[in-house]
């Protein structure tokens, strides 16, 4: 076919074993005596990076044009957006 | 292959702690937790004589020599199996002061099971004898069905009600007999009420009330059964007991919906409240305010509303085995006296509460008001049988309303062990101290009950926290009419607009309109369609492009195609794919929401037993590093039990959604996408075996992920009635799901967000894997024998975004709830309440 064709296997298998070791640490860090707000941003970093080594590597977002690569992950800012003044809203309302 | 080895051995490593249970527990270190969570109440030296012993009722068991127990899958007379003992440790007794201790991990559970052993000399010596009750074990429960509940009935009847009642309320003949006795400390006990299945103390599944119908309650009246009935009949008479209270999944409630109707109900039997919803709620006992009660003698109401343009009309029951009408509301108790009253005379009571004021923002003070905020409630005693507005700010400031105030109208009925109050009243009053009801809105309502005979009188009662009445107002007529006459509308638009250009065409009003230039069209359509290079009248060729492959009779195969300024040499096909995700991930992105928005607008999310053993350990250390006087500090540790139960009491335990199992699928999970990955890479490098391999690998994966899903929510199934169940080594664990253990769909906003999610994203799974098999046998069929891995990319993507996706929702729903911390502010809250000269806050 019209492309070279290398497939990084080695590369593969790294972000398998990175993606096991951070779930494991993301397990363990819910029983460590962290604050709520330590706790929740440390569980978001963590699954915000497992999210992007997915997209990147697994489904080759990395080897795609900067165009695709925006239209893919610009409009997820909008429901993180979204979640912070809701829930922010959502826990004003404990007025109750 | 040494790769996959590996896989499966983590896995195996992951799951197996789960289910496999040793069999033997160390009696060192049980004793050591013993004396650390079970000495409050048992007692250090195991007689059940703790200090908190003489605040339960039933008290706590002693486990020295001879000692009895009433739960066991054993037969009348003899010790429990170890299973037993560790299933009342994980499960607790329903109704009773013991909590489930499925916090502590499984190997603390079968240490403190080896040491109560060790108390009792019996289980060594008589260790021949215990053995479960097969049919108690093994039997998988027969559905109940019309005739088996009927049948079930007539066998109750004849075995069951002389003490239990003939509707289950514990109110039957015997049931003030002086026989009524535990034989552990000879204190009077009552027959339990089967309509309200929490306070099974064994548990309320049809498996549960089998096994205690079987084998009976040692030590208490209730006999075993097993040779007096047959198992057939045994399960009919559990049919029948399950008849008698709600649906598991619907136990608990927080508001009443008020239906509108034409004509109010006009008392408390009128047919009328057949059609409105019942909503449940749960009493528990004044443990704030001195002086004290520690058990609440009624522990659950049934409360129902309707209201029509003018009126609103309540019917609010709940069980009572004697009508009480003592009229002494003089006596003053002791504070946090452990005595258990019988036979006093007081009268039964009901106080319905509601803020006075409507505009104000904040509820008064959940026991009866404060000196801020009054409630307005509606009073009925037995004595005087007297209903009336009495409004109050805090137990003892009453100011009974002007007689030219009392706007309420109903009365209270007694029978067969349950109250039933009806009471109406117009929607809107004069009155300025008095609730005001509309429709569309929200009324906070609380309970206060008093059993007269049961030594309740003044502050000693059960009392509920704040719920809501809300009038549900009808739905207008219109609202079924209106869409249609729009929808018809625009189509008549569409129409009219269609038929006018169709008309505009025929007249040749469009003929003379530029066409466009020849290379312009061409130009346009490879950009749009990537076909390069083709004739698109080479109608010949057809056949022959049709021998080689799909993808070719259009033209050049995509890889050939000139890469796009924007897109790249990404097709047609993963452009779309990557649209769609895009639109999923909103999907999503909008139950995550909702899910948060519920999450941080709710401030107790779910009270598990891990929670609370948080939250007790949170406020004891935030104590001890306070710096207090020892006296104070004494004082405020001793009151952490009361504050606990008033700030987290209210809640129902609920399960945990376990961890450790769900961290083993998320591995699956991360397994099947390197494997999807590598299956593409080997189309890719046209290695037609390695991408088979891999493929059949992604799937295999992805089935058992599913299988997970259903293990979680509901069990495995056991292979039919007559084979022994399959355990694998895993015991009852690997069929028990969360809806065992009292996660319901609909139940509370943990739950039904939990479901929609997980089950959202195991519909993807679902889809995923179907879409994985018939990749697979495209590949095996030589679909992609050339190298063409365009295909098998798009599904990899689907596969993949089902992963990203889980990533998210594991962390969301499973990891970050996990935690409570902030409950522990509320508790110190209420200590400051209690105790004096605690500084606030701490």
């Amino acid at each position: 076919m019209g492309m070279e064709i290398h497939v990084p296997r080695k590369q593969y298998w790294l972000i398998f074993v990175a993606l096991f070791v951070l779930t494991v640490v993301e397990v363990g860090i819910v029983f460590l005596p962290l604050t709520w707000f330590e706790l929740v941003t440390g569980l978001c970093a963590l699954a915000l990076i497992k999210a992007y080594m997915v997209a990147i590597y697994y489904m080759h977002l990395g080897h795609e044009t900067f165009t695709l690569r925006t239209m893919a992950l610009i409009p997820m800012l909008i429901p993180g957006f979204y979640a912070f003044v809701l829930c922010a809203e959502g826990s004003a309302r404990l007025i109750w | 292959m040494r790769s996959l080895n590996k896989i499966l051995l983590s896995l195996a490593i992951l799951i197996l702690p789960l289910g496999a249970q040793a069999s033997k527990g160390d009696p060192v270190n049980g004793e050591k937790v013993y004396q650390k969570r079970c000495a409050q109440c048992h007692g250090e030296t195991a007689k059940g004589d703790g200090p908190g012993g003489s605040r339960g009722f039933p008290r706590p068991r002693p486990f020295t020599n001879n000692s009895m127990y009433k739960i066991r899958t054993t037969m009348v007379g003899t010790l429990p199996t170890d299973q037993d003992l560790y299933d009342i440790i994980s499960n607790g007794l329903g109704g009773t002061t013991m909590p489930p201790f499925s916090s502590l991990s499984s190997k603390s559970r079968w240490d403190v099971v080896a040491y109560i052993k060790s108390l009792n000399p019996d289980f060594v010596e008589y260790a021949a004898e215990i053995q479960p009750v097969p049919e108690v074990v093994s039997a998988r429960a027969p559905g109940a069905t019309p005739e088996s509940i009927e049948e079930g009935n007539t066998l109750y009847q004849e075995n069951c009600s002389k003490c239990h009642g003939v509707n289950g309320r514990g109110n039957g003949d015997q049931w003030d007999a002086p026989s009524m006795k535990d034989k552990w400390f000879s204190l009077r006990m009552v027959p339990a009420n089967l309509a309200t299945p929490e306070s099974y103390r064994g548990g309320f599944s049809g498996k549960d009330i089998f096994r205690s119908i079987t084998t009976g309650l040692d030590g208490t009246p209730m006999p075993a059964h097993a040779d007096i009935l047959s198992a057939d009949e045994r399960w009919k008479i559990t049919h029948y007991v399950q008849s008698l209270h709600p649906p598991q999944r619907k136990l608990r409630d927080n508001k009443i919906d008020a239906m509108e109707v034409e004509v109010l109900p006009v008392d408390g039997n009128d047919e009328t409240w057949g059609d409105v919803k019942t909503s449940r709620f749960q009493m528990v006992p004044n443990i704030v305010e001195p002086p004290r009660t520690f058990w609440p003698a009624v522990e659950w109401v049934n409360a129902q509303a309707a209201y029509n343009e003018t009126e609103i009309a309540f019917r609010i029951q709940w069980d009572d085995r004697t009508n009480s009408t003592g009229s002494d509301t003089d006596t003053q108790y002791k504070d946090g006296d452990s005595e258990i009253y019988w036979d006093t005379n007081h009268p039964d009571q009901i106080a319905l509460q509601f803020p006075a004021k409507r505009k104000d923002s904040a509820r008064p003070y959940f026991m009866l008001g404060d000196r801020k905020r009054a409630v307005n409630t509606w009073w009925w005693r037995a004595d005087t049988d007297v209903l009336q507005e009495i409004n109050a700010k805090g137990y003892g400031s009453f100011n009974v309303q002007e007689e030219g105030d009392q706007d309420l109208q109903g009365q209270v009925t007694f029978e067969d062990g349950r109250y039933t109050l009806y009471v109406r009243r117009t929607l809107l009053t004069e009155g300025a101290g008095d609730v005001q009801f509309e429709g569309g809105r929200f009324e906070p309502l609380g309970f206060n009950i008093w059993d007269g005979d049961r030594g309740e009188v003044g502050q000693r009662r059960a009392l509920s926290t704040w719920y809501w009445v809300y009038l549900e107002p009808k739905v207008p007529q219109s609202a079924y009419v209106q869409p249609p006459i729009f929808f018809l509308f625009t189509l008549l638009i569409i129409g009219l607009v269609v038929r006018k250009t169709r008309a505009k065409a025929e007249a040749g009003e469009y003929d003379n309109l530029a066409p466009l230039p020849e290379e312009e069209v061409e130009g346009l359509l490879t950009r749009l369609f990537r076909k390069a290079d083709v004739d698109t009248d080479d109608a010949e060729t057809e056949e022959a492009h049709d021998d080689h492959h799909d993808d070719h009779h259009h033209g050049l195969h995509w890889s050939q195609w000139p890469e796009d300024a924007d897109m790249g040499h990404a097709t047609q096909g993963k452009i779309g794919m990557w649209l769609f995700l895009l639109s999923d991930c909103f999907s999503f992105s909008g139950l995550l929401l909702a899910y948060g928005i519920l999450r941080a607008g709710n401030e107790v999310w779910a009270v598990t037993p891990l929670v609370e053993t948080e939250v007790n350990e949170g406020v004891l250390h935030r104590l001890q590093n306070a710096g207090l006087d020892s006296d104070v500090l004494a004082q405020a540790q001793a009151a952490v039990p009361g504050a606990m139960e008033s700030v987290l009491g209210q809640y129902v335990h609920e399960p945990e959604f376990g961890l450790g199992f769900t961290a083993a699928l998320t591995f699956l999970l991360i397994c099947s996408s390197v494997s999807m990955v590598l299956a593409i890479g080997a189309c890719m490098e046209n290695k037609r075996k390695e991408m088979l391999f891999w493929l059949g690998t992604t799937i295999f994966f992805g089935a058992f992920f599913l299988l997970g899903q259903y293990k979680e929510y509901w069990g495995l199934p056991t292979l039919g009635h007559m084979i022994e169940p399959i355990h694998l080594g895993f015991g009852e664990w690997l069929h028990h799901g969360l809806t065992d253990e009292g996660i319901n769909w609909g139940e509370t906003h943990r739950a039904t967000t939990f479901y929609l999610i997980t089950g959202f994203h195991g519909l993807h799974v679902t889809t995923g894997v179907i879409l994985l098999i018939w990749t697979f046998t495209k590949a095996y069929r030589g679909h992609f024998d050339n190298g063409d891995y365009n295909f098998m990319e798009i599904i990899g993507l689907f596969w993949h975004f089902v992963d990203l996706v889980w990533i998210l929702v594991f962390t969301l729903v499973y990891l970050i709830p996990f935690r409570t911390g902030y409950l522990v502010t509320d508790v110190i809250e209420k200590l400051n309440e209690v105790v004096p000269n605690l500084p606030p806050g701490l």
